[in-house]
C-alpha cells in the first residue's frame, strides 16, 4: 500500500480513501480464502495419514486381556491331566490323573457335574491325549449341534480306550418376558431367569474396564446340565452350552499290563458324512514299546457308537534303538507319525500302506546350536530372560504338533522349546528331514504342556514354575505371559483364541480372555527373512491369501518394497535417456518454432491415462514383444550406434555441407537413421539369437550325450542349431527327480551348459576397449591412474601417427576441402576400429573359455566340473522369462514418466540464463561443449529433481503395474520377470481383505510406507529445486 | 551529461584528477593516439559494406570500418544504434539470434568471416568477447579462466595452472585471489568478475578482444581498474569497445567512432574525434547536446 498512488498538491497524508473500497475487499477475501484453502489442503493430507495410521496402529499395539473370575471352581483331588473347553469359553473339562473328569462354568466356575471315568475306577490314568481341533460336528437340528473332539486315554495297568469330548450347543428361542410355566416347562427356574443378562464381549470388556463378571445359569441334570445366557445381539435367543466326557471304546493292544506312557492318535472323518473312516492310535509302554494301530471305522447305527475294524498293528519298537521312548504323535494326515525318547531322539516314520517304517536318520532334539551345547544355549537364553540357569541333562517333556501338523514343537525339562519342521529344497522337491528351524524363548521351569491355536499359528504353553505364556510361532511374538501356582499346569486355546484357560498346579482354574488378532505381524515378519514352514530357509514373502489355514499368510513388505523400486528402475531406465535427451535437443538445438509445438505435445502425452498404457502394454507390446526379445536387445544397441556414427560422420564434414542442413533436412535424416537401425536390428535379431543363445537348453535332455553334451543324431544337431532366448532364459531347470534317457538314468539336477558364444562375445568388449588403450600407450605413452606411462614405442622410434597421416594424405591426394577428404577420414577410422575389433574378437575367443572355466565353474551331475557362465545367469536359482516382465512394465512405465521427467528437465535447461551460453560459445566452445560444460551442471540439480519426481511418480503407479508386471511378488532385480509393487498389492488385494484383519491393515501399512517413499522423493526433488532456483537467481 | 564536454578534455586536465587511481601515470605515452601511428597500423579487421537486419529492422546500414591492429578502438552512439550489433557481428554471436540476415563482408585478417567454410568455433577463438553483463560460469575462478583452453582439449596441469595464473596477473586479480582460486567464482564482486571475463577471455590469447560496456555495471574504483587493463591490453590484443562514457573513450582508446541510426558516422583519432570532429553532428553528441 506504499506505493498508492499520491496527487501532488494534496496534503502528503496518507489516506485509504484514494484507493477503490473493492480493492481491499478483494484482497481481504482473496487473502482469507486463500488461507482456509491452504489450511484445508495441508489438514486433509494429516488426515489421510492420521487415519492410515490409527489403521495400522493395532498391528503393532500390545493385545487387550483381561481375567474372568472362576472363585466357585473346587480342585479334582488328582493331579491335573487336561484342561479343555468349548469354542465359547463358556464351559470347561478337566480330568485328573485318578480319571475324575470334571465339567465347570467357565465364567463363575460352578461345577456342571463331575463323574469318574469308567475305565479308570480301579487303574490310574496315565496317558491322554485329546485333540485340540474338533474332530466332528454333529448337527442334530438347526438349534443343537454337538462338536466332538477325539480322546484317548491310557491307564496304569496297560488299557487303552478311545472316546471323546463333547460340548453341545443348544439355542433356545423364548419371548422377552417369557411366562413362568413356560420356563418350567424348560428346566428353569423362573426366580433364576431373572438374573440372566445380556454377556458382552471381550472388546466392550476392555473398553469399559469392567470386571468380566456375567451371569449364567444352570440348567437341565446330570451331564446334560448346561449354561445358559442371553446371546449380546439377539435379545430373543438363549444359548445353552454344555460338555460331556465319555471314553466307551477299550482298544485291543498287545502292552502286557504294562502302564502306558503316552497316546496319540488320528483319525480321518469322511467330509460329507462327518464319519469315521481310518483311526490311528499310537501307544507307548512303560517297558518301551511303541505300538500303532490302524482301523478302518464305522458306526453302528443301533448303538451310535464307533466301531473299528482292525487294518494293522503296527510295532515299532524294534526301530527304537536308543533312549527311553516317551511321545509320539500321529499327523492328522496319517502318513507320519514322530517318537521322541526321554533323552531327545526325534525317530520319524512314515506310512507305507498297511506300515510305518522309519523315514529320516534319527536326529537328537538336544544337538549343539552353533557350537553350544543345548544347556548351555538354553541357559543363556534363560538368562536373558531373569531366569536362574537350569541344571542337569535335559529331558523332553512335551511334544505337540502346530495347526497344520507341519511343525512340531518339543519342550523339555530346561523350559527349552524349540520347532521342528520338514524343509523342502523346493516347491515342488519332496519333504527333506525334519529340521531344527526355531527356538522360541523358554519358560521359567521345565515345559508342562503346549497347547496349538486352532486358527493361526501360535500356541499356548505352561510350565512348572506356573508361567502361562501364548507365543506366536512365526512372528515369535509373545503375546500373553502370566503366573500361576506352580506344578503340572494345564492350559487350553479355545477355537477363536480370545482367551485361555488354565489349571495351575494347585487345582485352581484361571480364565481369561484375550484380544491380540495381529500376534500374526511383527516387525520382524515385515522386513527380515523369516523361516516360514516347509521353506528351505529364512524367505521375504508376501502371500496374503494362503487358501487355508494351515498354511500361513506371509507378510513380508520388502518383496513389495523391491517390487516397487524394480518398477521405478526399470521405468527411469527407459525414461531417463529419452526424457533427458529429448529435453536437451529441444531445449539446446531445436528450432525455436518447432520448440513451440513439440513442448506442449509432450506436455499431453502426460494426460495419457495410465490404464491405457498398462492395457496396451499388458494386451499388445508385451506378446508382440515375446518372439521378438533378441531384436529389441539388438535394436537397443544398434540404434544409439547408429545415432553416435552419425553425429560422429557429421562433425567430419566441411562447414559447407553442415550448413546445408536444416532443421527439416536433419529431423528427417534423424527418422531414417531410426528406420535404419530398426531394420538392420530386424534382420540381426533372429541370426544373434542363433548364434547367442542356441537352443540346447530348452533341449529335451534326449537330444543331448549326458557327458559330452553333443547332439545324439544329425536330427538332434538340426534341432539343436536354432535359436530360442525365450527357453534359453525359462528353460533348463534342473530336472527335479532323476529321468531315464535312452536306458540312461540322468540324475536329478541334469543341466545341459550352454552360453559359451554369448560369454565370448561379452568378453569381446573388454578385451578391444582394453586393447585400443593398450595400442595407444604402446605407440603414444599414457596415463594409468594419473601415473604417466612411457611409450613403448616412441614416435621417434616408429611414429605410426604420422605414417597413418601421411597415408590417409596421399590416398586424399593432399586435397583439403571437400567431400573426399572426409570419406577418407571415416574410412580410416572406419578400418581401424575394424581391425582393433577383429583382434580383440581373436583376443576374446582364445581367452574367454578360459576365464569362463575359472568363474563360471560348478560341478556337473554326469560330466564332472562343467565351465559355464549360462548357469550362472539362467540357471535354476537365475533368470527367467515371463511375458509379462519387468521391461516391459519399464517401458510403459518409461512412457507415463517420460513427459515428466522431460518437461521439468526441459523447463531446468531453459531457464539457465542465456548469457551463460553467451559466454561459453564467446570462448570458443561449440554449442554441444557448452551444453555439456555449462547448460547441464547449471541446471543438473533441476534434472536431478526432474529424475526424483519421475521415480515418484513411477513407484506410485498402479494400473501399469497391475496390468502388466505378472503380479508375482520378488526379491530379485532380473529384468525378465515382473514383480508386485506395493501399489499392484494394495490395487488388487484391499477388495478382499476383511476389515479389521491383519491382511487389511498390512495392506494400509503397505500405503503408508508408499506415501513415505514417495513423500521423501518429492520433498528431496523439491528441496534440490529450491537450491537450483538460488543457483540461477545469483548468476 | 552535463560534464560530457568537461571531460573530453584531455585526462591530465580533468578536475577528478586528485582520485588516487593514478589514471595519468598508469596512460601510455600516446595515451590518446595522436595520429602519428594511425599511417602505419595496419587493420586486422575490415567491414565492407556490411548490413545486417533483424527481420525486417535494417540494424546496422552499409557499415564501413576498418580497426587497426594492436589499438583500441571505441564505438559510441546513442543507444539502439546498432553498437552492440555490430561488435557481435565481428565474433559472428549474432548467429544464434532468429532471423538475422546480413549482406557484405567482414575480413578478419585477410579472411571473410561469414564465408561458407568458415569454422564459427575457429573465428570466436580469435576473437574474445567481455560482456556488459558480467557472466562468470558458477565453476570455480580457476576452471573460469582456463573454461577456453579446456574445451579446446588442453588437459596438462602444469600448463593450465600456468595459463591461470598469467592470466589473472595480468588482469591484476592475482593477487586478490590466487588464495582462493577454487572457490565459485559467482561469489566475487562485480569488478572482479568482470575482470575474471577478461581474464577469461585472453587466457584463449585471442588477437581482438571485444568488449560490449563491460564497466556500465561497474563503480568509478572498479572502472578505473579496467580501464588501466584495457591499456595495458593493447600492447598484445586489438580491442574494440563499446561504451556510453564519454570519459572513457577519452581516456582508453586510440580510436573513436561513432555510430548513429545503424549507421557509421565518423571515425578518427579520439583526441581529433573529441577535439575538432568534422561533423556536426558528432560533436553534438560528444558535447551531450542530444541523446
Ligand atoms: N535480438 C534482437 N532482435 C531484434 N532486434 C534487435 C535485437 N538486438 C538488437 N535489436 C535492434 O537492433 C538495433 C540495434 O541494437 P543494439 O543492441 O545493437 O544497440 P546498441 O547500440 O548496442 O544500444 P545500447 O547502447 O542501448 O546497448 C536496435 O534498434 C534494437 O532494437
Ligand atoms: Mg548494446
Amino acid at each position: 500500500m506504499t506505493d498508492a498512488p499520491q496527487t501532488s498538491g494534496q496534503p502528503q497524508k496518507f489516506n485509504a480513501r484514494q484507493v477503490s473500497r473493492n480493492v481491499y475487499i478483494i484482497d481481504f477475501v482473496a487473502n482469507v480464502g486463500i488461507r482456509v484453502g491452504g489450511v484445508f489442503v495441508v489438514l486433509a493430507v494429516l488426515g489421510m495419514v492420521a487415519y492410515i495410521i490409527w489403521e495400522v496402529k493395532p498391528l503393532f499395539s500390545p493385545p487387550a486381556q483381561g481375567m474372568v473370575a472362576m472363585e466357585g471352581a473346587r480342585p479334582t483331588p488328582g493331579r491335573n491331566m487336561l484342561v479343555a473347553c468349548d469354542e465359547y469359553r463358556r464351559t470347561v473339562v478337566r480330568i485328573d490323573d485318578g480319571g475324575n473328569a470334571q465339567v465347570v462354568s467357565a465364567l463363575t466356575g460352578e461345577k456342571l457335574h463331575e463323574a469318574r471315568l469308567e475305565p479308570f475306577k480301579d487303574a490310574g490314568l496315565t496317558a491322554l491325549w485329546a485333540s485340540a481341533r474338533s474332530t466332528a460336528t454333529i448337527s442334530a437340528s438347526i438349534e443343537a449341534s454337538t462338536s466332538e473332539h477325539l480322546m484317548v486315554a491310557g491307564s496304569s495297568t496297560g488299557e487303552i480306550w478311545q472316546g471323546r469330548i463333547s460340548y453341545d450347543a443348544s439355542y433356545l428361542r423364548l419371548p422377552l418376558n417369557p411366562p413362568d410355566d413356560l420356563l418350567q416347562r424348560k428346566g428353569i427356574s423362573p426366580a433364576e431367569w431373572k438374573e440372566i443378562r445380556t454377556l458382552e464381549t471381550p472388546e466392550e470388556q476392555a473398553t469399559k474396564e469392567a470386571s468380566y463378571a456375567p451371569k449364567v445359569l444352570m440348567v437341565g441334570s446330570g451331564d446334560r446340565r448346561a449354561v445358559i445366557e442371553h446371546l449380546p445381539n439377539d435379545f430373543q435367543f438363549y444359548r445353552m452350552m454344555g460338555a460331556r466326557v465319555d471314553l466307551p471304546r477299550k482298544l485291543e493292544f498287545p502292552t502286557d499290563g504294562a502302564a502306558i506312557v503316552d497316546v496319540g492318535a488320528a483319525v480321518e472323518m469322511l467330509p460329507e458324512h462327518d464319519k469315521p473312516y481310518e483311526l490311528i492310535t499310537g501307544a507307548i509302554t512303560s517297558k518301551g514299546r511303541v505300538l500303532l494301530k490302524i482301523e478302518n471305522m464305522s458306526i453302528n447305527p443301533m448303538s451310535d457308537e464307533w466301531e473299528g475294524e482292525e487294518a494293522a498293528l503296527v510295532d515299532l519298537t524294534r526301530y527304537i534303538t536308543a533312549g527311553t521312548p516317551r511321545f509320539i504323535r500321529i499327523r492328522t494326515q496319517r502318513d507320519q507319525c514322530v517318537v521322541v525318547t526321554e533323552d531327545g531322539k526325534l525317530y520319524t516314520f512314515k506310512r507305507d500302506k498297511r506300515d510305518f517304517v522309519p523315514e529320516f536318520p534319527v536326529d537328537d532334539v538336544f544337538k549343539a546350536v552353533e557350537n553350544k551345547s543345548w544347556i548351555e544355549h538354553v541357559n543363556a537364553q534363560r538368562t536373558g530372560r531373569g531366569f536362574a540357569a537350569a541344571t542337569g541333562a535335559p529331558r523332553v517333556t512335551c511334544v505337540e504338533f502346530l495347526i497344520g501338523d507341519i511343525t512340531l514343537l518339543i519342550g523339555d525339562s530346561l523350559g527349552g522349546l524349540q520347532g521342528w519342521f520338514s524343509t523342502k529344497l523346493n516347491k515342488d522337491a519332496p519333504a527333506g528331514p525334519l529340521n531344527r528351524t526355531r527356538i522360541h524363548s523358554p519358560g521359567a521351569g521345565a515345559i508342562a504342556a503346549i497347547v496349538m491355536a486352532q486358527t493361526q499359528k501360535s500356541f499356548v504353553i505352561t510350565d512348572e514354575s506356573g508361567l502361562v505364556r501364548a507365543i506366536h510361532n512365526t512372528s515369535e511374538r509373545e503375546f500373553f505371559n502370566e503366573k500361576v501356582a506352580p506344578g503340572a499346569v494345564r492350559a487350553c486355546s479355545p477355537l477363536k483364541e480370545e482367551g485361555f484357560i488354565a489349571v495351575a498346579g494347585d487345582g485352581r482354574l484361571h480364565h481369561w480372555w484375550v484380544h491380540a488378532p495381529h500376534v500374526d505381524v511383527s516387525l520382524g515378519v515385515l522386513i527380515a527373512p523369516v523361516w516360514y514352514e516347509s521353506y528351505p530357509g529364512p524367505v521375504n514373502h508376501w502371500e496374503s491369501t494362503t487358501g487355508s489355514a494351515d498354511v500361513e499368510s506371509k507378510y513380508s513388505l520388502v518383496p513389495l518394497i523391491i517390487g516397487t523400486l524394480k518398477g521405478g528402475l526399470y521405468a527411469l531406465l527407459v525414461a531417463i535417456p529419452l526424457a533427458l535427451l529429448g529435453a536437451v535437443y529441444t531445449s539446446e538445438f531445436m528450432h525455436r518454432k518447432m520448440r513451440a509445438v513439440v513442448k506442449p505435445s509432450m506436455e499431453i502425452m502426460a494426460s495419457l491415462p495410465s490404464v491405457v498404457l498398462g492395457f496396451l502394454a499388458a494386451m499388445y507390446f508385451a506378446p508382440e514383444a515375446a518372439p521378438r526379445m533378441p531384436t529389441l536387445i539388438v535394436a537397443a544397441f544398434v540404434c544409439p550406434g547408429f545415432f553416435l556414427l552419425y553425429g560422429w560422420m557429421f562433425q567430419q564434414l566441411p562447414p559447407s555441407i553442415v550448413s546445408r542442413f536444416t532443421p527439416v533436412v536433419t529431423t528427417v535424416a534423424l527418422f531414417l537413421i531410426l528406420m535404419a537401425g530398426l531394420g538392420v536390428s530386424s534382420l540381426l535379431g533372429p541370426r544373434f539369437e542363433q548364434v547367442l543363445f542356441p537352443a540346447v537348453e530348452s533341449a529335451d535332455p534326449a537330444l543331448v550325450d549326458a557327458r559330452t553334451f553333443k547332439p545324439v543324431s544329425d536330427e538332434a544337431a538340426r534341432r539343436l542349431d536354432t535359436g530360442d532366448f525365450r527357453s534359453w532364459t525359462s528353460g533348463g531347470a534342473e530336472l527335479a527327480q532323476p529321468a531315464s534317457v535312452r536306458g540312461e538314468t540322468l540324475p536329478r539336477g541334469w543341466w545341459i551348459p550352454g552360453g559359451h558364444t554369448l560369454f565370448k562375445f561379452l568378453m569381446w568388449i573388454p578385451f578391444g576397449l582394453l586393447l585400443a588403450w593398450a595400442l595407444k600407450v604402446f605407440f603414444a605413452g599414457g596415463n594409468f591412474f594419473s601415473r604417466p606411462i612411457k611409450p613403448v614405442l616412441p614416435p621417434s622410434v616408429f611414429d605410426l601417427p604420422s605414417i597413418l597421416n601421411r597415408a590417409r594424405g596421399a590416398i586424399s591426394g593432399g586435397r583439403t576441402a571437400g567431400l573426399w577428404p572426409v570419406v577418407v577420414n571415416v574410412g580410416f577410422s572406419l578400418a581401424g576400429v575394424a581391425v582393433i575389433g577383429a583382434l580383440a574378437f581373436g583376443v576374446s575367443s582364445l581367452l574367454s573359455p578360459m576365464i569362463e572355466g575359472l568363474l563360471f565353474n560348478y560341478s556337473h551331475p554326469t560330466a564332472g566340473s562343467v565351465a559355464d557362465f549360462r548357469r550362472f545367469v539362467t540357471g535354476p536359482e537365475g533368470w527367467k522369462y515371463t511375458q509379462t516382465n519387468s521391461l516391459i512394465v519399464g517401458f510403459a512405465m518409461g512412457f507415463a514418466v517420460i513427459p515428466i521427467i522431460y518437461s521439468i528437465a526441459e523447463d531446468a535447461l531453459s531457464t539457465v540464463p542465456n548469457h551463460m551460453r553467451a559466454a561459453s560459445l564467446a570462448c570458443g566452445a561449440s554449442r554441444w561443449q557448452t551444453t555439456v560444460r555449462i547448460v547441464i551442471p547449471a541446471a543438473a540439480s533441476g534434472i536431478f529433481s526432474a529424475i526424483v519426481i519421475g521415480l515418484g511418480r513411477a513407484v506410485g503407479e498402479t494400473m501399469i503395474v497391475v496390468m502388466a508386471a505378472g503380479g508375482t511378488p520378488v526379491m530379485d532385480m532380473q529384468p525378465l520377470v515382473g514383480f508386485r509393487s506395493l501399489s499392484a498389492a494394495i490395487a488388487t488385494e484391499i477388495a478382499e481383505a476383511a476389515d479389521g484383519s491383519t491382511h487389511r491393515r498390512t495392506l494400509f501399512l503397505a500405503g503408508l510406507v508408499l506415501f513415505l517413499m514417495t513423500f521423501f522423493m518429492s520433498t528431496l526433488a523439491e528441496f534440490v529445486r529450491m537450491r537450483l532456483r538460488k543457483k540461477l537467481n545469483r548468476m | 551529461m552535463n560534464e560530457i564536454a568537461e571531460t573530453a578534455l584531455p585526462v591530465e586536465n580533468r578536475p577528478d584528477k586528485e582520485i588516487k587511481l593514478n589514471l595519468a601515470d598508469s596512460l601510455p605515452k600516446n595515451g590518446n593516439g595522436s595520429g602519428h601511428d594511425s599511417a602505419a597500423t595496419e587493420s586486422i579487421i575490415r567491414v565492407k559494406d556490411f548490413n545486417l537486419w533483424y527481420g525486417k529492422s535494417h540494424a546496422l546500414k552499409n557499415i564501413n570500418i576498418e580497426f587497426p591492429r594492436n589499438r583500441v578502438t571505441a564505438l559510441i552512439g546513442p543507444s539502439g544504434c546498432g553498437k552492440s550489433t555490430l561488435l557481435r557481428s565481428i565474433n559472428r554471436m549474432n548467429d544464434l539470434i532468429d532471423g538475422i540476415r546480413y549482406e557484405g563482408q567482414i575480413l578478419l585478417g585477410d579472411q571473410d568471416i561469414y564465408a561458407r567454410d568458415q569454422d564459427v568455433i575457429q573465428l570466436r577463438r580469435h576473437c574474445g568477447m567481455v560482456f556488459q553483463k558480467t557472466n562468470p560460469f558458477p565453476k570455480s575462478i580457476f576452471e573460469n579462466v582456463i573454461y577456453a583452453r579446456r574445451i579446446s582439449g588442453e588437459n596438462n596441469k602444469r600448463k593450465l595452472a600456468e595459463i591461470v595464473e598469467s592470466s589473472l596477473k595480468r588482469t591484476a586479480l592475482w593477487d586478490e585471489v590466487h588464495t582462493r582460486l577454487h572457490e565459485n567464482a559467482t561469489a566475487m564482486s562485480g569488478g572482479q568478475q568482470q575482470r575474471l571475463c577478461i581474464a577469461r577471455a585472453i587466457a584463449n590469447e585471442p588477437d581482438v578482444l571485444l568488449m560490449d560496456e563491460p564497466c556500465s555495471a561497474l563503480d568509478p574504483i572498479a572502472t578505473a581498474k579496467i580501464e588501466e587493463l584495457i591499456l595495458e591490453l593493447r600492447q598484445q590484443f586489438t580491442v574494440v569497445i563499446v561504451t556510453h562514457n564519454m570519459q572513457q573513450a577519452a581516456r582508453v582508446a586510440d580510436y573513436t567512432a561513432f555510430m548513429y541510426l545503424g549507421q557509421l558516422v565518423e571515425m578518427g583519432p579520439t583526441s581529433e574525434m573529441f577535439l575538432k570532429p568534422k561533423l556536426k553532428q558528432t560533436e553534438d553528441y560528444i558535447t551531450g547536446r542530444f541523446g
